[in-house]
C-alpha cells in the first residue's frame, strides 16, 4: 500500500474518525457568509447558535419546516425540547455520526462500522462573552480516547472587536464539511488537530480578520519533540453576500522533529443561484530546509440542491509534493447530503483517489448517519 | 403647470406596484430629462412608464455578513413637472409582500412582523414620490445626479436623498440609483431573532427602464 492511500485509510478509517461537527459553507446559497450566524464558533463547526438551530429545521431541512411566521413546538431545540428551556442561558448539544466505511486499494479492502462522532457541547453567551466547552471520543482503534477537544472564552463588543483564548481550530481558508480534504489535512487541522491560541478578530459588515498565535497543537503541548509556535491569519472580504474571497496563511515553527512549514492561499465562494454554490481554493505549501520546493494544493466545491434539503457534491482536489509539482495525489469526491429533518442528516460520500506517480487508486465510501441532538 | 399637477394626481392615483424609490423617481424624472421630456412646466410634458425594474436591499446582519433582499415588483409613471432642478411628478411603487430575502423564514418575518403587510394601505406598499434631481437639468441629461425625495413605508412619510445614474438605451431611459435608508426612521425596529439581528441602516438599489407612456 503506498502512502497515499495509507493516509487516506488512515485519514478516513482510524484518526479522522472523529470529526468535530462541521461546517456547511454551501449555505453561502443562503446568503449565509459568515460562521458565526449559525455557531458559535467564529471558525465555523461545532454546536450551533439557536438561530442556527431554528435555520436548520425552518429553511434547511426537507421536513422540518412548520407552518405560521414562527417555529412551532420544540423540535429545534435541544434533544428535542425535552428540557422545555431550562438549561437557558446555558445552550447544549450532542453529535453522533454512526457511519459505515468500505475502503478499496486494490487487493486491500476493508468495511467496518464505526461511530466517528460522539461528543457534548455546551455553550454560555452573556453580554458579549461566549464561553465554549465540549467533551469528545475519539475513535482510535481499539483504544478510544475521550477527551475536551475544544474549549475556550470569546468576547466581541458591539463595534466588532473580538479575542478568543483557549483550544479551537484555527481558522484557515473555507471550512468544509469534509476535514478530510487536502486543503485542510496537510495542515493538521482535521483530526482533533486543535491548537491553544489566542484569537484576535474584527468583523465588519464586509471584512473579516482573524488573526491568532499560540503554543501550537494542543496535543503536543507537553511533547517537546512536536511542540512548534503556529500562527494564523485569515481575511475574509464578502464581495456581495453570495460572493466571498478569502486571504489565509499559516506558519508553524519548527520542532525537533519538523522544520517550519506552512501553507497560504486564497479561496473564493460563489452562490450564483439560491441553490448553488461553488468554492475554490488554492494554496502554496512551502517549509523550512527547502527553498524554492514548494508543494500545492487545489480544491473545488460544486454543491447544489436538487431538493429542498437534498445537496449534491461534486469535489475535485489536488496535492502535490514538495519539489515535484507531477507528484502527489489526485482526489475526486462525490456525495450527497440529505438534510432529513431537524437534529438528523443522512450523508453519503465516495472518494477516488489516484496517486499522480504510481497511477495506483484508491476508493472509499463513506455512509454516516449524522445526529445533532 | 396645471396639466402637469393634474398628471401627478392622476399617476399617483394609477402607479401600480410599491415604490423603493425616491431613486426611482429621481431616474424617472432623469429619463424624462434625457428623453428631452418637454420643457419645464410644460402642458406637453411626456410620461414616462417603468416597463422594467428591480429593487435589491442590501440588509448587513448581526454579528456579521449580510443579505440582499429583492423584488421586481417596481411600477410607476413619471412627468417631467419643472428643471433645474428637474422635478417629477408621478410616484414610483414596490409591493412588499414581493420582496424575497432568499429564505421563507425571514420572508414570512419581514412581511408579517416587521413590515407589517397585513394592515393594508400605507403598509402593503412603499412609494417613492416627489422626486427631484438636483443636478438635473431638464431634456437631454445624462449622467449622475444627487435625488431627493418622499418615500412612505409602514405607514410613515420621510425624505430620503441619494444619487442616481441615468443614460439613454434603445428601449428608453435606463436608470439606477441608491439611497440609504434606516429602519427607525419608518417606525420599524430592526429585526432581532434568536440572536442574530438586522442593522437599522440598509442600502436600497433602484434600477429600472422606463419608456415613453404612449397612453398619454
Amino acid at each position: 500500500m503506498n502512502r497515499h492511500a495509507l493516509r487516506t485509510f488512515a485519514t478516513l478509517a482510524l484518526t479522522a474518525a472523529a470529526a468535530v461537527s462541521s461546517a456547511e459553507p454551501i449555505f453561502l446559497s443562503r446568503q449565509y457568509s459568515r460562521c458565526t450566524n449559525c455557531h458559535y464558533s467564529p471558525a465555523g463547526g461545532g454546536l450551533l447558535t439557536p438561530y442556527g438551530r431554528s435555520l436548520s429545521r425552518e429553511e434547511l431541512s426537507t421536513f422540518g419546516r412548520s407552518p405560521g411566521p414562527t417555529p412551532q413546538g420544540r423540535e429545534h431545540e435541544f434533544l428535542f425540547g425535552l428540557l422545555r428551556g431550562r438549561s437557558e442561558p446555558l445552550q447544549l448539544g450532542i453529535d453522533l455520526r454512526p457511519s459505515r466505511l468500505h475502503f478499496d486499494f486494490g487487493e486491500l479492502t476493508s468495511t467496518r462500522s464505526l461511530l466517528m462522532n460522539a461528543e457534548l457541547t455546551a455553550a454560555l453567551r452573556r453580554n458579549g462573552f461566549t464561553f465554549y466547552g465540549q467533551l469528545g471520543r475519539q475513535p482510535r482503534g481499539d483504544d478510544p480516547r475521550v477527551a475536551s477537544f475544544e474549549h475556550w472564552l470569546g468576547y466581541e463588543s458591539e463595534r466588532g472587536l473580538g479575542a478568543r483564548v483557549g483550544r479551537f481550530l484555527p481558522a484557515y481558508g473555507v471550512r468544509l464539511a469534509d476535514h478530510t480534504s487536502l486543503t485542510r489535512a496537510p495542515l493538521d487541522l482535521d483530526n482533533e488537530d486543535q491548537v491553544y491560541a489566542l484569537e484576535l478578530s474584527h468583523r465588519s459588515d464586509r471584512h473579516l480578520v482573524q488573526l491568532s498565535a499560540g503554543p501550537g497543537l494542543a496535543d503536543a503541548l507537553d511533547d517537546a519533540e512536536r511542540r512548534a509556535f503556529t500562527a494564523s491569519g485569515r481575511f475574509q472580504l464578502d464581495v456581495t453576500p453570495r460572493t466571498v474571497l478569502v486571504a489565509s496563511g499559516l506558519w508553524r515553527d519548527d520542532s525537533r522533529l519538523e522544520p517550519a512549514r506552512g501553507m497560504t492561499g486564497l479561496a473564493l465562494g460563489i452562490a450564483p443561484a439560491s441553490r448553488l454554490t461553488v468554492w475554490t481554493e488554492a494554496d502554496v505549501r512551502f517549509r523550512g530546509g527547502s527553498p524554492g520546493a514548494h508543494a500545492y494544493a487545489f480544491l473545488g466545491e460544486a454543491a447544489f440542491e436538487v431538493y429542498r434539503g437534498v445537496w449534491l457534491k461534486l469535489t475535485p482536489q489536488l496535492l502535490t509534493e514538495f519539489g515535484n509539482g507531477s507528484a502527489g495525489v489526485v482526489r475526486v469526491a462525490v456525495g450527497a447530503d440529505w438534510l432529513v429533518r431537524t437534529h438528523w442528516n443522512v450523508v453519503l460520500s465516495y472518494y477516488d483517489e489516484r496517486d499522480r506517480v504510481t497511477d495506483a487508486k484508491t476508493r472509499t465510501l463513506l455512509v454516516q448517519l449524522h445526529l445533532y441532538l | 403647470m396645471a396639466r402637469a399637477i393634474d398628471d401627478r394626481a392622476r399617476f399617483g392615483v394609477c402607479g401600480a406596484g410599491a415604490t423603493f424609490g425616491r431613486a426611482a423617481r429621481a431616474a424617472a424624472v432623469a429619463a424624462c430629462a434625457l428623453a428631452g421630456a418637454a420643457a419645464v412646466g410644460s402642458a406637453n410634458a411626456p410620461a414616462w412608464r417603468i416597463t422594467q425594474g428591480d429593487v435589491r436591499i442590501a440588509v448587513p446582519l448581526r454579528p456579521g455578513g449580510a443579505f440582499e433582499a429583492k423584488t421586481s415588483s417596481l411600477a410607476g409613471t413619471l412627468a417631467l413637472a419643472s428643471s433645474q432642478p428637474a422635478v417629477l411628478t408621478g410616484e414610483l411603487k414596490v409591493e412588499l409582500a414581493t420582496i424575497d430575502t432568499g429564505i421563507d423564514l425571514r420572508n414570512r418575518h419581514l412581511r408579517e412582523n416587521y413590515l407589517e403587510v397585513s394592515k393594508g394601505p400605507g403598509f402593503d406598499t412603499a412609494v417613492l414620490s416627489e422626486i427631484r434631481l438636483l443636478e438635473a437639468n431638464g431634456e437631454g441629461f445624462e449622467g449622475r445626479s444627487n435625488f431627493a425625495g418622499s418615500l412612505r413605508l409602514h405607514g410613515v412619510s420621510r425624505s430620503v436623498a441619494g444619487s442616481a445614474e441615468i443614460r439613454r438605451e434603445a428601449a428608453g431611459v435606463r436608470v439606477v440609483a441608491t439611497f440609504p435608508l434606516a429602519l427607525t426612521d419608518f417606525g420599524i425596529e430592526p429585526p432581532q431573532y434568536m440572536g442574530v439581528g438586522v442593522a437599522n441602516k440598509l442600502i436600497v438599489k433602484v434600477a429600472f427602464t422606463a419608456t415613453r407612456d404612449s397612453s398619454r
